[in-house]
């Protein structure tokens, strides 16, 4: 964070989101590929600014596209959770009714030993990363350092820092794909 | 583009999407200029996601920085100073392990408390202000200590002959003349200085002394290692009667901050500690601060029994 804006109110918040709604839809639109989706997404992101009551808060703009950003990907999620439990039921040899909840009646067993698999090869892809973007990576997502401050480590600027966690998530996307 | 580059494209957009400058604009164009650029983006998100679930587990393994046992941690400095545990006070317990017994301490020992408001003591030659729910305990004599819960701002003036010390959180910051702001929770520890210049440690790691000068912020994290950054916010007290400015701060002290302001038990999950926040708070209905500090911050609040948890959205 560079210099704070102003902190915008709620109601200045709300001003905001009447003023931006159209071009964040568009937004939303273009992040879906769906636009009742979308329509929904920039609904609730609506309903979510008026249960802040009078939260201000810094850079209002880029505060209403993160929070559509975040609640698009929880939509993102939830088509990804269904496929896959549609393909796991198609798996077992289930009828797949609609209306019950399969996820709850699955073992934890098994969702853990998932899990576990997960983790081993999310570790081992890790391991390959070459050494500058796995060190920026480590000391970011694992240790939680803010770019500026691995910048400032490190001696590098933090479009440097930006470029080896880029190069490391798309390294682990591919190693994740090709285990 | 080949897809190796729109991967890369993706994860390029993925990680600058926390920053202030964040091009959004430019991010939807690319999202409309190709199908696929929309796909290889979910991918990213949902594999940021996975890593983010599984940090816990990741991160015992290939942190980056030498985890000190919290146990030892704890101990060393009272075994360390043995025979002179009574003298110095060791007055670290205070904000590690609230309930356990404190050491038996020689010297002048007083202790102050900021309820729903904050306060200005005037003590061991400080001014010291108190945020809403902090306090402090004094030994006042030739080498003063303070131990801090909390948050407060202190001004000191420089006195060769008595240095004063103040210890939270597991580290202790040796005056040299200045004012300064600290925040501690959470084994975790933010001082950002305005005047002079300080020094801080991390009591129980050999990491060494490190100088904090105007201008200049600090940041200890609980295995005892130490960043610096630049202060970009001006006033040291502004949260008196303002909002609570946040930048680049550990989450687990954010949420720290509002348990106190609030005076609601409120904890972060240990996912998601050490996380950095940037924003801003208004003080005020404990509700609406832990919901405005949810949806900045993409977490999601959980109640069990009084508490209430922040954590990463739970994987279903």
């Amino acid at each position: 964070m560079t210099a704070l804006d102003p902190a915008t109110t709620t109601s200045g918040l709300s001003q905001l989101y009447r003023d931006l709604r159209s071009d964040l839809l568009r937004f939303l639109v273009a992040r879906l590929g769906d636009p009742g989706e979308a329509e929904e997404v920039v609904q609730d992101l609506y309903l979510r600014i008026h249960a802040l009551a009078e939260g201000p808060v810094a850079n209002g703009r880029a505060y209403l596209y993160r929070a559509a950003q975040n609640l698009a990907f929880d939509k993102v999620r939830e088509r990804r959770r269904r496929l896959t439990r549609e393909g796991q039921w198609v798996g077992l040899h289930h009828p797949s009714s609609p209306g019950t909840e399969p996820i709850d009646r699955r073992a934890d067993a098994e969702t853990m030993m998932v899990d576990r698999e997960e983790a081993t090869a999310l570790f081992a892809a890790i391991a390959t990363l070459p050494p500058g973007a796995g060190r920026v990576f480590r000391l970011h997502k694992l240790d939680g350092v803010p770019h500026a401050d691995i910048a400032h480590q490190l001696g590098i600027s933090r479009s440097g820092v930006e470029k080896h966690l880029a190069v490391a998530m798309a390294h682990l996307r591919r190693a994740m794909i090709d285990r | 583009m080949s897809d190796d580059v729109i991967l890369e494209t993706a994860a390029s957009w993925h990680v600058r999407q926390g920053a202030d400058d964040m091009d959004w604009l430019a991010f939807e164009a690319w999202l409309e200029a190709d199908p696929r650029h929309r796909g290889a983006f979910d991918d990213v998100a949902m594999l940021d996601f996975d890593i983010d679930h599984h940090r816990d587990r990741l991160r015992q393994v290939q942190s980056s920085i030498a985890p000190v046992d919290r146990a030892q941690r704890w101990w060393r400095p009272l075994l360390l100073a043995s025979g002179a545990v009574a003298a110095v006070g060791v007055v670290t317990v205070v904000a590690r392990q609230p309930d356990s017994s404190e050491p038996r301490a020689t010297g002048i020992a007083s202790s102050y408390q900021a309820t729903a408001t904050s306060r200005d003591v005037r003590v061991a030659g400080a001014g010291i202000t108190l945020a809403p729910g902090s306090g402090i305990k004094v030994h006042d004599d030739d080498a003063p200590r303070i131990a801090l819960t909390g948050r407060a701002v202190f001004a000191v003036r420089h006195d060769p002959a008595r240095t004063l010390t103040v210890r939270a959180a597991g580290y202790a910051i040796r005056d040299v003349g200045t004012r300064f702001e600290v925040v501690a929770g959470a084994g975790t520890i933010r001082v950002r200085v305005a005047e002079g210049e300080l020094a801080i440690h991390a009591v129980a790691a050999d990491h060494g002394e490190v100088r904090v000068r105007a201008g200049q912020m600090a940041t200890g994290l609980a295995d005892g290692t130490i960043t610096m950054a630049a202060s970009t916010t001006a006033a040291l007290d502004g949260w008196r009667n303002g909002p609570l400015v946040y930048d680049a701060m550990p989450l687990g002290l954010v949420i720290a901050d509002v348990a106190r302001a609030t005076g609601r038990p409120v904890r972060a999950d240990s996912a998601v500690a050490q996380r950095p926040f940037s924003g801003v708070l208004a003080q005020g209905d404990s509700a609406a601060m832990i919901d405005t500090l949810a949806t900045l911050a993409g977490l999601e609040a959980r109640r069990r029994g009084e508490t209430i948890y922040l954590g990463d959205r739970v994987r279903r």
